[in-house]
């Protein structure tokens, strides 16, 4: 492996590994909270660890903070990476990431019953969708500066109350139930991703360093 | 092992403005440039261009015969220190010393780690402290360490010396030398305090508005330039014969800067006196507005 690629993994992972360390620490205190008011260890269900699973990989633990690792671009470039060895890297590890993800989340939608293949399937999207909008994100911030990081902090929390609220109030649409649909949509976002990559990769040949 | 730097018809151009037009520029291995020019000649953007940073419009950067644009064998062997910012994306710079010197250990091939903590004891920085508290002068030094202590064949420095007290001017200065000495790497520097760092250069080179005014041996280039005085009518003979520049009127005396073709010199029949001139009045009188 070409030496520059692999001096991007250990940047990226230097990066993203400080970010896990104090997220992991926020899992710890908060699991320990919630059992010192009385929680109970068996009162943790198999969808509470799905949706912590996808939770964390998908919007705190990886993918954004991956993505977002275009913010150090400059700093990256000015110490001798080449893009393609950084636009690789980035991206081996968000595929990594996603593909893992997609494994353990399978693996137990393939043990517990009470996991639906529907489900399944819209975590897949969701996954592939954040990591699309961190992608645009990340290159926003990168163009306007705080204001990019602004406008990327309220479309978090648009996500957060659909995904809140929104899902519920559409679940009652029978035709959402169906494995059609999310599997429509994950065709749909990879295709999507692929092009967005392509436009990454695109803002990044062209990016001068100022 | 590298040997020359090659430019060869660089432009660079930008929405409103050519930064570069055609520049041809060769660097031998071995040597200490110094490359001057005002602000916006377009130095830090050839720079960029050289060291693979940036891309140029057309035109292409070789270095031993092979294109450095995304070529890791050429990066490996190129270093363009750049001055440290404050501010990033995010708002101020919240990466730390240690960090970025991390950063570089993992990025450069050749870096010595042993000089690069020699230096931070030397220049008595705190590596815990984060980028965007630094003061103007301590930003310089870090970019300082990270252009030494990478040991890249060709080491390019842009104004390096921004922010530093003359004590720790003095101090770069000598390490540069000692380096030099000791590996007879390559090192281009940019800067605007061009008395100082004029003795360092062995060959100068002046970017004046998007291209390369000269480069040339600095000795040499001095001992052909000369700054002339007398009366007014002595010194227009002397302006129509020689290349004359920022030709001064002063009442009935007149002054200019001459800088005679090599293997040309001055007729002694004229009455004029003649002083040598220091590189940083040369390019004043070769840059500066008549």
């Amino acid at each position: 492996m070409d030496r520059s690629f692999i001096s991007n993994i250990k940047f990226i992972s230097f990066i993203v590994m400080r970010t896990i360390a104090c997220v992991i620490v926020f899992d710890v205190v908060y699991l320990l909270l919630m059992l010192y008011s009385g929680m109970k260890i068996s009162e943790i269900s198999v969808e509470n660890v799905y949706w912590m699973v996808q939770f964390i990989a998908t919007f705190v633990f990886l993918i954004i903070q991956i993505t977002l690792c275009t913010a150090y671009q400059k700093i990256i470039l000015t110490l001798g990476s080449r893009r393609k060895d950084f636009f690789m890297a980035k991206y081996f590890l968000v595929f990594a990431v996603i593909v893992i993800t997609a494994a353990v989340l399978g693996g137990m939608t393939y043990v517990y019953d009470s996991i639906s293949i529907v489900k399944y399937m819209y975590s897949l999207a969701m996954i592939l969708g954040v990591n699309i909008i961190t992608i645009l994100c990340a290159n926003m911030i990168e163009k306007f500066g705080m204001t990019g990081y602004i406008i990327f902090c309220v479309i978090c929390g648009f996500i957060g109350g659909f995904i809140g609220g929104g899902v519920g109030a559409l679940m009652k649409y029978k035709i959402l139930k169906s494995v059609m649909v999310p599997t429509a949509l994950t065709i749909l976002a990879t295709v999507v991703m692929i092009i967005v990559m392509a436009l990454d990769k695109k803002w990044l040949d062209s990016y001068e360093i100022k | 092992m590298s040997n020359i730097l090659e430019c060869k018809d660089i432009v660079k151009r930008f929405k409103d403005k050519d930064a570069l037009k055609g520049v041809s520029l060769t660097l031998e291995k071995g040597k200490i440039y110094g490359m001057i020019g005002r602000n916006g000649a377009g130095k830090t953007t050839l720079l960029s261009i050289m060291s693979a940073q940036s891309k140029p419009t057309s035109g292409s950067v070789n270095l031993d015969g092979e294109e450095v644009w995304e070529n890791q064998k050429c990066i490996d062997n190129i270093c363009f220190s750049r001055e440290l910012n404050p501010l990033s994306t995010f708002g101020p710079n919240n990466v730390k010393v240690k960090e970025l010197l991390r950063m570089a250990s993992i990025y450069y091939p050749y870096w010595d780690k042993k000089m690069a903590d020699s230096l931070v004891k030397k220049f008595d920085i705190n590596i815990k402290q984060r980028i965007s508290k630094l003061s103007k002068g301590m930003l310089s030094m870090v970019t300082i360490i990270i252009a030494l202590a990478s040991k890249s064949e060709f080491t390019i420095l842009d104004e390096p010396v921004a922010g530093l007290d003359v004590v720790a001017r003095e101090q770069f200065y000598k390490l540069l030398l000692d380096e030099y000495n000791e590996t007879g790497r390559t090192f281009v520097i940019s800067t605007h305090i061009i008395e100082e760092a004029a003795d360092l250069f062995e060959e100068v080179i002046i970017v004046n508005n998007g291209n390369i005014l000269l480069k040339e041996n600095t000795m040499d280039l001095l001992e052909r330039a000369y700054h002339v005085s007398g009366s007014a009518d002595d010194i227009n003979t002397l302006i129509e014969k020689y290349e004359a520049h920022h030709v001064e009127n002063m009442g009935r005396s007149k002054g200019a800067t001459i800088l005679f073709k090599k293997g040309e010199r001055m007729e002694s029949s004229q009455d004029v006196m003649v002083q040598p001139v220091s590189l940083q009045n040369l390019f004043v009188a070769l840059c500066g507005k008549e």
